[in-house]
């Protein structure tokens, strides 16, 4: 079986990772600059006691930004695909459970959020959608190697390169 | 044949060398990934506390901002007057022909918008005794607070102010509409709203029996329920605020000259 080359995947690797920056950056900015609408759609969860809603609403976009920033310069991409991951699964079980509860909410996710009336909702679209970007999460967690990366300007020649050499 | 030891050997040489090259390297790494790893847990750490950092500044400046006291022009030309069964108040000289019934939310922007737009013609009015306006402060807009219950506090607060100083409630309902807090942060705390009171000489035994009771809050949540399931009160997709009324017909307020025509077709 022809396996794809070392370069090829890395490029795949560094889609996936340039992809997620991406998504984390654009979501926590919109959510960072309309602070009442993300606390807003964080209470219509539910899930929030009352009084920490506002203190959620304001640790997402920054913990969001963080991501997209590791990963837009690739810093620790295998760490921080991990903390993806955990983060979008803490998500898709928030839609989940509003969507398994008869909540009619909006899910927030690039900003606005909230209420919606009962025929509005976009549940399996929003977890489809998030469920995409965990699997970029998954692909850079268990091939964590891009191009122009700081881990890679950091490690030098990537491992492969490495036994290439010596063999 | 005797090459073939000979290029083994250099083989195996070279392959060794590498290793210890690549162990080297290796370590190098270790120590590098580490430092990665210790670089990724500031950077998230330091988001999750400059976010906690961040709500707490948010908070406490929100907590400590001070409502403007706002003083209503004509309003001892004219008296208000709190009717506790319906916890409403009436605004205006008694004979003026006109009622107007106004149902508000403090929380609600489009009311601050019509008020802002429209408070100095009605005070002109007012004291003119062509009208008088009944003022509806509901909860509508309860869980667009964190916490939620601002409307209602806010409301349940105008109503302490009508009983223990009605000719204060012009300028309190003013103030309040005049600083609006936002949708969805935390809302002037209860503190905030007895303190824009006394600014305004309204206190006392009177004004904090029903600000500590929440006297009207029961009666703030039935208004709303009444004036949802009201047809006479619904517009386009269902109750909102505001809503305005002139002598029990709904008025279309987002035309600027309502009040102009409803004078004269009076």
């Amino acid at each position: 079986m022809a396996r794809p080359s070392t370069r090829a995947l890395d490029a795949v690797g560094t889609l996936a990772r340039l992809g997620l920056a991406g998504v984390w950056l654009a979501s926590g900015a919109i959510k960072l600059v309309d602070p009442h609408a993300t606390v807003a759609s964080v209470k219509a969860y539910q899930l929030v006691p009352d009084h920490l809603v506002s203190l959620v609403a304001n640790v997402l976009p920054f913990l969001e930004l963080a991501l997209g920033l590791l990963l837009l310069f690739g810093v620790g991409v295998r760490l921080v695909a991990v903390l993806s991951g955990i983060v979008l699964l803490v998500y898709i079980a928030g839609i989940a459970q509003s969507w398994a509860r008869g909540l009619t909410i909006d899910c927030g996710c690039f900003g606005g959020g909230g209420q919606v009336a009962a025929g509005q909702t976009h549940y399996p679209q929003e977890i489809l959608r998030d469920t995409g970007f965990l699997l970029l999460a998954l692909w850079l967690a268990l091939r964590p190697s891009t191009l122009v990366s700081v881990d890679g300007w950091l490690t030098g020649p990537t491992h492969a390169a490495t036994l290439e050499n010596a063999s | 044949m005797s090459s073939i030891p000979t290029s083994k050997n250099k083989r195996k040489k070279t392959t060794s060398n590498a290793r210890v090259v690549a162990a080297a390297r290796g370590d190098r790494d270790a120590k590098r990934k580490n430092v990665i790893g210790v670089i990724v847990v500031v950077v998230i750490a330091a988001a999750i506390f400059g976010g906690i950092f961040y709500q707490r500044q948010q908070a406490t400046a929100a907590a400590t901002a001070i409502i403007p006291a706002v003083s209503v022009a004509g309003a001892d030309q004219y008296p208000a007057v709190l009717d506790p069964a319906t916890a409403t108040v009436l605004v205006g000289k008694p004979a003026a022909p006109i009622t107007i019934d106004a149902y508000e939310d403090f929380l609600c922007p489009v009311c601050g918008q019509f008020e802002a737009a429209n408070a100095p013609a009605i005070d002109k009015q007012l004291q003119a005794g062509t009208i008088k306006v009944r003022y509806h402060m509901l909860n509508l807009l309860d869980d667009r607070s964190t916490p939620s219950g601002y409307s209602t506090m806010a409301a349940n607060t105008a109503l302490a102010v009508a009983t223990a100083a009605p000719a204060r409630f012009a300028d309190y309902h003013a103030s309040l509409f005049g600083k609006q807090p936002e949708e969805n942060g935390p809302g002037w705390t209860q503190a905030q709203l007895s303190n824009l009171a006394a600014r305004l000489n309204v206190s006392g035994p009177a004004f904090d029996g029903v600000v500590n009771a929440n006297t009207y809050g029961a009666k703030i949540q039935a208004n709303l329920t009444a004036a949802e399931a009201n047809p006479a009160l619904q517009q386009q997709g269902g109750f909102g605020t505001p809503t305005v009324l002139a002598n029990g017909a709904q008025v279309n307020w987002q035309d600027s000259n309502w009040l102009n025509a409803l004078l004269a077709a009076h």
